[in-house]
């Protein structure tokens, strides 16, 4: 979508500060990554995903 | 007034490093509470509706979903059905595992899904940040 301009971090804390690490996420970007945290493996979420309990970055509309 | 400029370091710390956040709430009062802690370094699950996402996805200029693209930069997207049982059990697994939990269900049964397991959790818990609805 190219630049988007927004604002920064408030508030600016000299000693702590915070800071951008990524863009807003697409839907579902991260499902398999925090479930495989949780310990299921690839199958588990490949089934879940078929159940219609969670959805897939790649299959999203 | 000027700013001083300052380099782009990825690998800069945070203030927030290392503390989760599961965030079911929706618009946009739960994003902004969240915007904060994700920009100090926490890491922000965003629980969103397989089928639509968060429905601040729609709030769009031209097409653009900009609304989103601001309150939820530096946040992380899982799609979960909270609606399956299987889903809620994963919700619980996961927040087991976070610090702080944000919502902001209208009363009724999202809310209890998760007000109640939460405050039995053995991990420490920073606080459940209910935005009134």
């Amino acid at each position: 979508m190219g630049q988007l301009p927004m604002r920064n971090v408030i508030p600016r804390l000299s000693a702590t500060p915070g800071r951008l690490r990524r863009s807003a996420p697409a839907l579902a970007e991260h499902t398999a990554e925090v479930l495989g945290a949780l310990g299921l493996d690839r199958a588990a979420i490949d089934g879940l995903a078929r159940d219609g309990v969670i959805g897939l970055a790649g299959d999203m509309p | 007034m000027s700013i001083a400029e300052k380099s782009f370091d990825p690998r800069a710390a945070c203030p927030l490093d290392g503390v989760r956040v599961v965030d079911m709430s929706r618009l946009v009062s739960g994003n902004m509470v969240s915007l904060q802690l994700a920009d100090f370094g926490a890491e922000v699950i965003n629980v969103e509706d397989p089928k639509k996402g968060d429905p601040l996805r729609a709030w769009q200029t031209n097409g653009l979903s900009v609304h989103w693209k601001i309150y939820s930069r530096n946040k992380k997207s899982l799609a979960l059905n909270v609606r399956a049982a299987r889903g809620r059990e994963l919700l619980l697994d996961l927040a087991s595992t976070t610090q702080v939990l944000i919502e902001n269900f209208a009363r009724g049964r999202p809310r209890r899904w998760v007000s109640a397991p939460w405050s039995t959790f053995p991990t420490p818990r920073w606080g459940n940040c209910r935005c009134a609805t």
